[in-house]
């Protein structure tokens, strides 16, 4: 098991600045001290998950927030990539996007992301989303230990 | 018409008693030809070489009337029409010439006796030849065919009548024919017209969902960063501004929150057509029930009385059938007034369809906004007097559309309203009556 006495660790796959400043402020609403990376877009999400680059030697994250609209690589690629990859298969990838059309919804659970979200307007009701998440995924369920 | 001349009689008539000399020397051979030539129906005539008549049976009285007495003696010519008379001689010398000792007339056309009183008829006769002590003896048997004739002519006229009469509906039916060919072809010409217009009505159809649905997700990303981002500033610095702001922050908001419904509501409107299901036998009692279960928040809430009568299996899209009516019931009870409301459903069978009638003792509407009140985005009361986009009679006409139904009202301020659409049956199959009520 790993050690849970350390907060989990995030990767927010997000490409509009608003969205990253927006969650990172309702996190810090909700007093989650999670570390958090954000990847700008899907081929940058992959890079970082697999250890390329500059993301050489980086420890996998506990848990993935990914928006399904993105440049280069959308979201839907993204999921299916880390699904078919031994090595990341195992990270909970929740999708939290703007979008609530039902062929989404269907595609990304087809794809076997963790539960879809549909981001909030209302600030206050993302708050709570975001703490629901924290409740959940951070407090509630036994993630499986990252290995490297 | 072509008639020939078959026998012909030039020479002067003879005294009488010299040609019926051969006659007498007949009868006294044998009295039984005598008979047979005087029973016989057939007009016998015998001529000598002068082509005087020397034979003249009783068949040749009665066709030609003469009377033995008259006739004996007297030339052919007499039994023939003026106009053949000339071309007969030849006739005559021409078989006299020839070997064989019998031939039929008229071998090549008809052939006319002439009776005493002058009239014509038609004829068939044989000519046969012998040669005696006094010379060569011709004989003429011949017999009247102006019945023949006459039901020949009937015949023909009927005959040629149904070939006229053939050909006349023949040229109609090429006539008709040609006609449905252009017809055939006009109404090809339209079905590509249409199937045309369809594909385009299609492209366009599908674009503007298309629209409607990128439009929906795309909009909304801006909208809550203007949302979300003056809640937060709402949030962090109310202390440091004044109560204006604050104002200003709230209208903001509720600005950005309210364009999010409306968006939410353009793109469930576009789903209408775009997500649409198959149709299927949906029984309208267990949409009702759902309908209940749906809107028991509300239910519970106005205490209202919901009621149906019997309801009917339809050929529908269940999903949309069950929005359809939870629309229905969820304005009957949004549009209350001060009563406990009290809702009715109820189905009538109509000729290849039913007609199914939502019933309310609320509100009601002005006639003036019957028409209005189907169109997107139309409303008729504040926001604060009761709140909504107004999309939901919008879908409800979409949906019954798309069923190939039509949705109406019929109300009066105070009196509440009547929402009733139409659901056809399919087209394959009817289907059964309605089942039992609860």
């Amino acid at each position: 098991m790993a050690d849970r006495q350390r907060p989990i660790s995030i990767l927010l796959v997000e490409d509009n600045p608003g969205d990253v400043r927006l969650t990172i402020e309702a996190f810090k609403d909700n007093q989650v001290d999670s570390p958090f990376d954000v990847a700008r877009d899907g081929v940058e999400a992959l890079a970082y998950l697999r250890g390329e680059g500059i993301h050489a030697g980086k420890p996998l994250p506990d848990l993935i927030l990914l928006d399904l609209n993105l440049p280069r690589m959308d979201g839907r690629e993204v999921l299916a990539a880390i699904k078919a990859d031994p090595g990341l298969m195992h990270i909970p990838v929740v999708v939290l996007t703007t979008s609530r059309a039902e062929q989404d919804v269907q595609k990304a659970y087809l794809l076997q992301a963790a539960c879809f979200i549909t981001k909030p307007v209302d600030f206050d009701r993302f708050i709570e989303t975001v703490k629901v998440i924290d409740a959940f995924w951070m407090r509630t369920v036994t993630l499986p230990c990252g290995a490297r | 018409m072509s008639t020939t001349p078959q026998v012909s009689a030039t020479s002067p008539a003879r005294p009488s008693a010299e040609a019926i000399a051969p006659l007498r020397t007949l009868r006294v051979a044998d009295p039984r030809f005598d008979e047979i030539l005087a029973n016989a129906n057939d007009a016998i005539i015998s001529i000598d070489e002068s082509q005087a008549i020397t034979l003249f049976n009783r068949g040749a009285q009665r066709i030609f009337g003469y009377s033995e007495a008259e006739i004996l003696g007297q030339p052919l010519n007499r039994l023939i029409p003026e106009r053949f008379v000339a071309r007969h001689g030849g006739q005559v010398r021409d078989f006299a010439a020839a070997p064989e000792a019998s031939r039929m007339m008229a071998q090549r056309g008809e052939i006319y006796g002439r009776r005493s009183d002058g009239t014509e008829f038609p004829a068939e006769a044989s000519i046969s030849k012998f040669r005696d002590r006094d010379g060569v003896v011709f004989t003429v048997i011949l017999r009247d065919v102006t019945e023949r004739r006459a039901a020949e002519h009937l015949l023909r006229e009927a005959h040629n009548e149904l070939e006229n009469r053939v050909r006349e509906r023949t040229a109609e039916l090429e006539e008709r024919n040609a006609q449905l060919q252009l017809e055939i072809q006009e109404r090809r010409r339209a079905e590509t017209r249409l199937a045309e217009q369809a594909r385009e009505l299609a492209r366009s159809n599908a674009d503007l969902e298309q629209f409607a649905s990128v439009a929906s997700h795309d909009l909304q990303e801006p909208l809550r960063m203007v949302a979300s981002y003056t809640q937060l500033l709402n949030k962090r610095y109310r202390d440091r501004l004044d109560s204006d702001a604050d104002e200003f922050m709230g209208f903001i908001v509720d600005g950005a929150l309210r364009m999010q419904r409306l968006i939410n509501d353009l793109l469930a409107f576009s789903r209408v057509g775009s997500r649409g299901k198959e149709f299927q036998p949906v029984p309208l009692e267990d949409v009702m029930s759902r309908v209940q279960t749906n809107l028991r928040a509300a239910i519970e809430e106005s205490a209202a009385d919901i009621s149906h009568g019997e309801l009917p299996v339809v050929h529908a899209d269940a999903t949309q059938i069950e929005l359809l009516l939870q629309n229905l019931v969820g304005n009957a009870i949004k549009f209350r007034g001060d009563a406990r409301p009290r809702v009715h459903i109820s189905a009538e069978r109509q000729p290849g369809a039913w007609q199914i009638a939502v019933s309310d003792q609320g509100i009601g509407i002005d006639a003036r906004y019957a028409e209005r009140i189907f169109v997107i985005f139309q409303r008729l009361h504040t926001a604060a007097e009761y709140p909504g986009t107004g999309i939901g009679l919008a879908i409800c006409k979409k949906i019954v559309e798309r069923h190939g139904g039509q949705i109406d009202v019929v109300s009066a301020p105070g009196q509440g309203a009547t929402f009733s659409f139409t659901l056809p049956d399919r087209e394959e199959a009817p289907h059964g009556g309605p089942s039992a009520a609860h």
